[in-house]
């Protein structure tokens, strides 16, 4: 009301001018704009429109994304299967990126948690060296498990508890830019318990005998690797590849029952086309393991098939096995800036022993996905894939490769 | 409240309609009024590209009726005013065109510049400093990458834009040493990671870490003088400013507005948004008023300011449904020509060509609303203009861009050619382009650009001569006027009565009206309607 009488009485006042003659362009003109004088206030906006323009919309994307320091909001980041995670996480960066700390504590409705810490110096002697330190502790109560290899039903699901306490650091140099090569080890503590799903079974019902249900243990692991990586970026690469070959030894510090080796390897090449518009992103992954004398390999630190990240048409961790060899495709286009879109194939196995690691009996699978991609971070993704076990849906906040 | 303005300034409007003033066609808007307080405000980047991608605002054209350019006089033309200063780009000396808004007030060398604030967010960094004449300056670099990629466009879009009638600053291609900035005192600094802290000669260096250097060992930078005046935030490209009385027209109708559509295609300027526009308070003696200004042509042709530009750009909107559909239902199978383009690898240049460039389907990273609203009479405004530069224009104001590769210029010209030749193709065929009208020798003598630029052969126009009621805006058909030849009755009209022809050409439904107003024994010009 009170913006009624206040509108009233303006153009009341504003008849009297509005009836004078104007006899040249520039007087209309000039009527007009005295026609407004006499009703400025001196505002420009409201305050919607202030607080719209404020910047909090970006205050609040930068709090939900990586990138500057403090507290933010960290969403995914635990094994696939477990539930959306999100937590928060606190970054803090020493100098011009010479050392970069960051610490998050994630967890899932499900109760599993993650928390993390990591101490980075990135660019020691020139860019040359680097040094990483990192430490967590992981507590995933409901990990699926279908027995080992490549025969295992899926009709056994299974879940079980995981522990792990770890503390890993690696060191190396860069002769070049794109190549590091190093050393990494670390401290690792397991412990398996029964799941608590009330889906399925626990596994250590079903599966009793398989290496590492029953007796815990600790590892103490160090191997050197390589990697060359040339990605146009890390985050959302658009063309370039990555290389990577690691050794591993385990060594069972508690039980000596499960020590083993570790061989794992990985290729992407990401191939562009039409100005980049068009993607083609090829991955080939093996991880052999070999283990000690007598001993095995703990099932939980078998490789294992299955999830967002590698057959995204099977559930997560469908088969474990000492050996597993994955391959994937994905064609890849932008639908508008910021959303891609990926038509993809997996296939892969898991094998008991190396020499039947090979590409007959390839476990398959197809489907499509959405990716949102902002600046050269990947941010949510969305893949449906399908395969003779069914469909599966994954949400992931990070490329599957 | 902005539609309660115009309601009122409707209703003032419309208390003495008649169609021409005798003052028109009016070349100058009358002196601004006083402007006493004005808010600044701020536009965020964020928020402006939903607003406009989601939800556009501003008075949209709709089919039932069209919303005409305005801030236009009788004529068409838009008069000289806070927002656009005439130019006629055809006439422009060479030295005046590359002079664009100022070329005399590079930063002075003699003593080191005083770092005032820095910028870290992006690839690029850039500085506020002042130099030893206590001018104030933002520097801003080339990415990594590319050396000489986004300032040599900041310099010569500024240049264009400057001759193509608006207010710019003054950009200059800067070479220095590291000794050549020192930090101001009490100069703090927001580091990469947000934090606040005093700037120490080390963030300088880092800053400068990944900026190019000259063969010389100097980093290269654009150094833009500070506009003079009190700033007061950005424009919008919709609505009106409600503290300034000035601003009457909706900024969505300015023809100035409209018709940068124009000038941003040829320029490939995609980042033509209220972010890159800039509003002063400035004097001139004892008055105050809001001038307007075009700011950051970082983002025009090959360059996108921190990167080399994407193939999308100038092509797509960020968020564009229809072609992203396209590709959806496709699988990706869909492409465009402009997807498939292979541009050639200069890094001074980036992604910039004229191959695939279609002046109507040219895009700007998000909607705008001025662009939006664009009518043919508004592109055919601004294509006039961009037809007008010559050649030889071109290349000189290329050329203030610095580039250390002759190839760069070469190429650069070559493109900015070919794009100007498509905008007048496309343009000048969506109304009768025809101006320059006078009557001389007892004929309505005009120009038609169509043949005037080789695009079209000439063609027979035909002319209905009428008397015209500047009240009523009735015509009566002139006997025996139906040709260009004014007719003998003309000769005996009182002073002040107008007449109108109307212009059209056989199996063309475009048309146009030209008025003339009787003073003495001449005919003036007075008034422009086409139709389309």
């Amino acid at each position: 009301m009170k913006l009624l009488r206040r509108m009233i009485a303006g153009m009341l006042c504003l008849m009297a001018p509005l009836a004078a003659q104007v006899n040249s362009r520039a007087e209309l003109i000039e009527s007009e704009r005295t026609t407004k004088a006499r009703y400025l206030k001196g505002v420009e906006e409201t305050r919607w429109t202030a607080l719209a323009h404020s910047g909090l919309l970006l205050k609040i994307f930068d709090t939900l994304s990586a990138g500057k320091d403090g507290l933010r909001l960290r969403a995914g980041g635990l094994p696939p299967g477990t539930g959306f995670a999100a937590g928060p996480e606190y970054r803090h960066t020493f100098g011009n990126e010479a050392a970069i700390f960051r610490a998050s504590a994630r967890g899932t409705i499900g109760r599993s948690y993650l928390t993390d810490a990591e101490l980075s110096l990135p660019r020691l002697a020139g860019e040359h060296l680097f040094l990483d330190f990192y430490a967590q502790r992981a507590d995933y109560p409901r990990l699926r498990y279908y027995g080992p290899g490549p025969s295992s039903a899926l009709a056994e699901a299974a879940n079980y508890r995981l522990e792990n306490t770890a503390f890993e650091s690696s060191a190396g140099v860069k002769p070049l830019a794109r190549l590091k090569i190093g050393v990494s080890g670390g401290y690792q503590v397991y412990n398996v318990g029964p799941g608590q799903s009330h889906d399925v079974v626990s596994a250590d019902r079903l599966f009793s005998e398989v290496p590492g249900m029953a007796r815990q243990t600790s590892f103490v692991r160090a191997g050197p690797f390589i990697q060359l990586d040339y990605r146009d970026n890390t985050g959302s690469p658009n063309k370039g590849g990555n290389y990577l070959l690691r050794y591993f030894t385990y060594s069972d510090r508690d039980l000596r029952q499960f020590s083993f080796t570790r061989i794992e390897g990985e290729l992407q090449q990401y191939i562009p086309f039409f100005n980049e518009r068009r993607i083609i992103a090829l991955r080939a992954k093996s991880i052999l393991s070999e283990s000690h004398n007598g001993q095995f390999v703990p099932f939980y630190l078998q490789p294992s098939l299955g999830g967002a990240y590698d057959l995204r048409g099977f559930p997560a961790f469908r088969y474990y096995d000492n050996n597993a060899l994955v391959l994937n495709g994905e064609y890849r286009f932008d639908l508008f800036t910021g959303v891609r879109m990926a038509i993809f194939a997996d296939a892969g196995k898991v094998s008991g022993r190396r020499q039947e690691l090979n590409f007959s009996g390839l476990k398959k699978d197809y489907g499509f996905g959405f990716r949102s991609n902002i600046g050269n971070s990947a941010g949510l993704r969305l893949d449906f894939a399908f395969s003779r076990e069914g469909a599966q849906a994954w949400l992931a906040f990070d490329d599957a490769f | 409240m902005n539609r309660f303005i115009a309601f009122l300034l409707l209703l003032s409007a419309n208390s003495d309609a008649r169609k021409f003033y005798n003052d028109d066609p009016l070349l100058r808007e009358p002196k601004p009024l006083r402007v006493a307080k004005v808010q600044h405000h701020e536009i965020s980047n964020m928020f402006d590209f939903l607003q406009n991608t989601f939800a556009p605002p501003g008075e949209k054209q709709s089919c039932a009726r069209l919303i005409q350019g305005a801030a236009v006089n009788t004529l068409g033309e838009v008069p000289d005013s806070a927002w656009y200063h005439n130019q006629n780009t055809q006439s422009i000396p060479l030295e005046e065109i590359v002079r664009g808004p100022g070329n005399t007030n590079a930063p002075s060398l003699d003593a080191p510049w005083q770092i005032l604030s820095a910028k870290t967010e992006g690839v690029t960094p850039g500085f506020q400093i002042k130099d030893a004449k206590g001018r104030k300056y933002l520097i801003k670099f080339d990415p990594p990458d590319n050396p000489e990629l986004a300032t040599s466009v900041d310099v010569i879009s500024s240049r264009f834009f400057f001759a193509f009638g608006y207010y710019t600053p003054e950009n200059y291609i800067v070479r220095f040493t590291r000794s050549q900035v020192a930090i101001a005192p009490n100069t703090t600094f927001r580091d990469p990671q947000g934090r606040k802290r005093p700037m120490k000669p080390r963030d300088v260096d880092d800053l400068l870490e990944n900026v190019p250097k000259d063969k010389e060992g100097r980093y290269r930078a654009m150094a833009s003088l500070f506009l003079s005046g009190d700033i007061i935030g950005p424009f919008r490209y919709y609505g009106v400013r409600l503290d300034d009385p000035n601003d009457v027209v909706p900024h969505e109708h300015r023809r100035d507005l409209r018709g940068l559509y124009v000038f941003a295609a040829w320029l490939n300027h995609t980042d033509a948004k209220s972010l890159n526009s800039l509003d002063c308070l400035v004097s001139e003696g004892d008055l105050r008023y809001v001038k307007h200004h075009l700011i950051d042509f970082g983002a025009s042709m090959g360059s996108d300011s921190v990167e080399t530009k994407r193939a999308r750009a100038g092509n797509e909107y960020f968020v564009d449904l229809r072609p992203a559909t396209a590709r959806l239902l496709t699988l990706g199978v869909y492409t465009t020509d402009w997807e498939r383009f292979r541009y050639p690898n200069i890094p001074g240049v980036g992604n910039f060509q004229a191959k695939t460039f279609d002046p109507e389907k040219w895009k700007s990273n998000y909607p705008n609303p001025a662009f939006d609203n664009r009518l043919p009479d508004d592109e055919f405004w601004a294509a006039r203009k961009v037809m007008a530069l010559r050649d030889e224009q071109i290349r000189a104001v290329v050329e203030t861009g610095e580039y250390s590769d002759p190839r760069a210029a070469d190429y650069i010209t070559s493109v900015l050619i070919e794009r100007r030749d498509k905008i007048g193709k496309a343009f000048f065929a969506k109304v009768l382009p025809l101006v320059n009208f006078e009557v001389r020798d007892g004929r309505l003598a005009f120009d038609d650009l169509n043949v005037l630029y080789n695009f079209a052969p000439a063609r027979a126009y035909q002319a209905q001569w009428s008397t015209f009621d500047n009240q009523t805006e009735l015509k009566h058909a002139i006997a025996g006027g139906n040709d260009f030849s004014v007719p003998p009755a003309l000769a005996a009209a009182a002073t002040g009565r107008y007449f109108s022809v109307d212009i059209s050409a056989s199996g063309d439904r475009k048309t146009m009206t030209v008025y003339l107003r009787k003073r003495g024994r001449d005919l003036d010009i007075v008034g422009i309607d086409r139709r389309w």
